[in-house]
């Protein structure tokens, strides 16, 4: 195996500062509203909104799967709507308020896709949960009752540990409980 | 504001006989409630599994990674249960790896099966002792007392003692040689569906996992290492990555070189300005096939004999003759490989999502050249291993970005990154013989499997080549006697492990009687780096064997599941997995329209599986999965929930194998880069499952990876039956990307 012995022998290191390296005219001001508080930033507006919530506001429960928003693992709430954040700037949130895993049941009871999850004992590793909850929840808010082809189509979050069918359960047991 | 600190601070004194004092630091799964309901005042050690606070709090220490297969959950209730604890007050968490060298990982399906006797022996212990010591308080015969809920309750008076208000006292008391284990109709947690205890903090989002992890003055790291396998760095442009906002450092890591900056955004920008450039090299899947293939032409290392293959195939007429072949794969858990470092002056802190607590600490010993006992490594909540984080590479980067810097440093791959350096399931290539005899039965097998080698690994390829053509000397027939006592019949592995397990594990056929069987190996060299997947050898080789079994049956005209039957008519054990999933699956009657039926049966980590796959065929005759039954026999069990879970997630992650599981080379790198070129089975292509196990008091069996290898070869072979083809070769859906 070409790996271990060959990277063994190269473990030298240099150490490469780069002082003055922080362009600061690339950052820009913003307002940002996340889980009912308004947030001022001073960030590169670029920014995809995902490591503004992880990196400025410590918001870890979104996650970075796959930065292309194929994965769904960071999927939060603008004004309600399921969005994906790894690839969406920050500047782009604009007006519209942002939800969070840690903001959807701000009352401290559980959100009932939350109580769902857990009646169904859905997660295995966790990872994805938090963006697989945030876009059931999203489903339920705007179809209550949504059929199988429903939950199908605007479900499609990746979850490598393949709890798919406790998902579907999930979601329907939520449904019948109503949102 | 991170839950990470308030935990890191929160340390637990010890107090009590068994230890005069010290810090117990760990991650607890719930840190939410943790912290509002942390252990209140001293806490006495039970061994090195049970605490028990004054107040009566429960903190149970597990040495296995949590990482989803609910470890914390299972061991925890070992423990509660012999301990009779009060759940509603137990904690679990994974305590730091410090001090004297260890050997934590987790990994072969082996938590339950190595923890069944020591923690329930462990949980008895302490609960007698707990006994013993109110017994004294009361001046009563023990056997008047009994433990309960956490409380020690006198028969005769009624009274109670709480455990916290007893734990000093009864760890002072000498620890009985062999406590009294209960039997199955006392446990009031294992055997039931206990809910698992890390799931309300992976429901609110209050879950630590590596790339969580926030320690004072940390910066962050992105990372680039050459496409091509044994490519070299040719140059990168510092000036520009100088120029990106919040970059700090250039570091130079093995095979690439990692930007450090403030902000995991900015390491990220940093490296594109960076735009590293490698060497290219040559290797294609094409040409990798090629060798396998050349390989499966020559003799091989036999791993198994049985009877004379040979002598029954040679010449004999009808002989069923087969290649197959599987592709490497990645693992592509959620969570990026990442993890995070502080090199200091007095030693090295980690807080990682790792499998592999004791080697990897080992590593960065010998890498920074201090003693063991100087490297302080935290387990962090794993988003997925399956293998992949037993390796310590991106524990590594990180320890030399932060010896680089002199701060902490969180080092996160990006995605193209964790699949293009993944340590692969091997591409591997089988050629099978077999030979019927007059009913229709197998009467001689042999195969031979080539591909790379996982032990091989670390051992220099002349000495894999030596130690193989020794081995088939003697396979030749080099008198054993004649040789000294440890070489007799088989070369040692340190003399260069000449067969793979991992290439032939699970190829045996171990319940069906075929009367001879010779199994090959042919090592393939390869410069890929490979690793454990989740159910390793048995991936593959239940792929091939029970396809190939399928072949037999059609030959032989008979129904495939009663070929199995007829098969495993002297393994009572097996057989009865092999029925409960064909009553469940309604085998008997006819599939619904449109519908075939596909069965496989496979073994492993001492856990018997069936599944019979439902699929049908579109217009361009590709599967779709509707339903798969799943009927299995894991011996005993510890959380019948969990391991209908595992063997769900298990179904899936084989069946996105099967589907579209495929690394493909092109210039000696991996051409896949993402999710839209390696796609995983979503909730749109995810089937039924229903999972039907067989009560048993057998010792446990493992449950992490028995539920993967059967989904391939249960699916190709309900594709033959719907009229297809007959598929040799994975993925099944490849010509599609």
């Amino acid at each position: 195996m070409p790996g271990r012995a060959r990277r063994r022998a190269t473990c030298g290191f240099v150490r490469v500062h780069c002082p003055g390296a922080r362009a600061a005219d690339s950052l820009k001001r913003l307002k940002l509203r996340v889980n009912g508080t308004v947030h001022e930033l001073e960030v590169d507006p670029e920014t995809p909104l995902l490591w503004v919530l992880r990196d400025s506001l410590g918001l870890t429960g979104t996650k970075f799967g796959c930065g292309t928003g194929a994965c769904g693992a960071c999927t939060v709430h603008l004004d309600g709507a399921a969005a994906r954040s790894c690839t969406l700037p920050v500047e782009a949130v604009g007006e519209r308020a942002v939800t969070t895993i840690e903001g959807l049941a701000p009352a401290g009871a559980p959100h009932p896709v939350q109580a769902a999850w857990l009646a169904e004992q859905v997660p295995q590793c966790g990872y994805c949960q938090p963006g697989m909850i945030m876009a059931a929840a999203a489903l339920l808010a705007a179809v209550p009752a949504p059929s199988d082809a429903q939950i199908t189509a605007q479900i499609t979050n990746l979850c490598r540990c393949g709890t798919y069918p406790r998902v579907r359960r999930a979601i329907r047991r939520a449904a019948r409980r109503g949102t | 504001m991170s839950d990470l600190l308030n935990l890191s601070r929160r340390a637990f004194v010890l107090g009590g006989a068994a230890l005069g004092g010290g810090l117990v630091l760990g991650f607890a799964v719930r840190p939410r409630e943790a912290s509002a309901r942390a252990a209140q005042g001293a806490v006495t050690v039970f061994g090195p599994w049970i605490r028990i606070a004054t107040d009566g709090q429960v903190t149970l220490c597990v040495e296995k990674s949590e990482m989803g297969q609910g470890v914390y959950t299972s061991l925890g209730m070992l423990l509660a249960d012999e301990l009779d604890a009060d759940w509603a007050r137990v904690q679990v968490i994974f305590p730091p790896d410090e001090g004297p060298p260890s050997s934590y990982f987790t990994g072969i399906s082996m938590s339950v099966r190595s923890s069944w006797q020591p923690l329930r022996r462990a949980g008895a212990s302490a609960r007698e002792m707990l006994v013993a010591a109110a017994a004294a308080v009361w001046n009563v015969p023990a056997a008047e007392c009994r433990a309960r809920h956490g409380r020690v309750v006198h028969g005769g008076s009624a009274r109670e003692l709480d455990f916290g208000a007893l734990a000093e006292r009864a760890a002072a008391l000498p620890v009985p040689a062999s406590p009294r284990l209960k039997s199955r109709a006392e446990r009031h947690l294992v055997g039931r569906a206990v809910p698992r205890v890390d799931l309300p903090a992976k429901v609110d989002g209050s879950a630590i996992f590596g790339i969580d992890v926030e320690v004072p003055g940390m910066l962050h790291a992105a990372v680039r290492t050459s496409p091509a396998f044994g490519g070299k760095l040719l140059g990168f442009d510092e000036p520009a990555a100088r120029a990106s906002s919040g970059v700090r450092a250039v570091v130079p890591i093995p095979d690439g070189v990692a930007i450090v900056a403030d902000s995991s955004w900015q390491a990220a920008r940093g490296l594109d300005a960076l735009a590293p450039r490698f060497s290219k090299g040559t290797l294609s899947s094409a040409a990798f096939s090629a060798r396998l293939h050349a390989a499966l032409g020559e003799p091989g290392t036999t791993a198994l004999l049985r009877g004379d293959p040979d002598a029954a195939l040679n010449g004999a007429a009808g002989v069923v003759e087969a290649r197959y072949e599987v592709p490497f794969l990645a693992h592509a858990t959620l969570e990026p490989m990442n993890a995070t470092a502080h090199v200091r002056a007095d030693g090295c802190e980690i807080w990682a999502p790792t499998q592999a607590q004791g080697l990897t600490r080992q590593r960065v010993a010998r890498l920074l050249e201090i003693p063991i006992e100087r490297v302080r490594l935290h387990t962090t909540l794993l988003g997925g291993g399956f293998g992949r984080r037993f390796e310590d590479d991106f524990v590594v980067q990180a320890v030399l970005a932060s010896r680089a810097v002199g701060r902490p440093v969180k080092v996160l791959w990006s995605r193209e990154e964790d699949l293009r350096h993944d340590f692969y399931r091997p591409a591997y290539a089988s050629l099978q013989r077999a030979v019927l005899d007059r009913n229709g039965m197998p009467l001689a097998r042999t195969q031979r499997i080539a591909g790379p080698s996982l032990e091989a690994r670390d051992s220099p390829e002349w000495l894999q080549r030596a130690g193989g053509a020794l081995q088939r000397r003697f396979d030749a027939g080099i008198p054993s006697d004649s040789l000294p006592g440890f070489l007799r019949g088989r070369v040692p592995e340190w003399l260069g492990a000449p067969i793979s397990r991992a290439a032939v594990d699970g190829s045996e056929m171990r319940s069906y009687g075929i009367p001879s069987q010779r199994i090959e190996y042919a090592l393939v060299e390869c410069p890929v780096p490979v690793g454990f997947w989740r159910s390793v050898g048995h991936s593959q080789n239940a792929f091939f064997s029970e396809c190939f079994i399928d072949e037999l049956a059609a030959a032989a005209g008979r129904d495939p599941l009663d070929y199995r039957r007829a098969l495993l008519a002297e393994a009572p054990r097996a057989r009865a997995v092999l029925e409960l999933a064909a009553d469940r699956a309604g085998w008997s009657r006819a599939a619904p329209p449109g519908r075939a039926r596909g069965v496989a049966f496979h073994e492993s980590f001492d856990t018997l599986v069936c599944q019979i796959a439902e699929i049908s065929l579109d217009a361009d005759k590709r599967p779709r999965v509707h339903r798969v039954v799943c009927a299995l026999d894991c011996g005993s069990v510890v959380n019948p929930d969990t391991v209908a879970a595992q063997m769900e997630g298990a179904i899936v992650f084989g069946l996105s194998a099967a589907l579209h599981g495929g690394i493909e080379l092109r210039d000696g790198a991996v051409v896949q880069t993402g999710f839209h070129d390696q796609p995983l089975v979503g909730l749109a292509d995810c089937p039924e499952i229903e999972v039907h196990r067989i009560e048993s008091d057998a010792p446990p069996g493992g449950v992490g990876e028995p539920g993967t290898p059967p989904i391939a070869p249960a699916v190709c072979n309900a594709l033959f039956a719907a009229g297809g083809e007959r598929v040799r070769k994975l993925p099944l859906l490849a010509a599609s990307r």
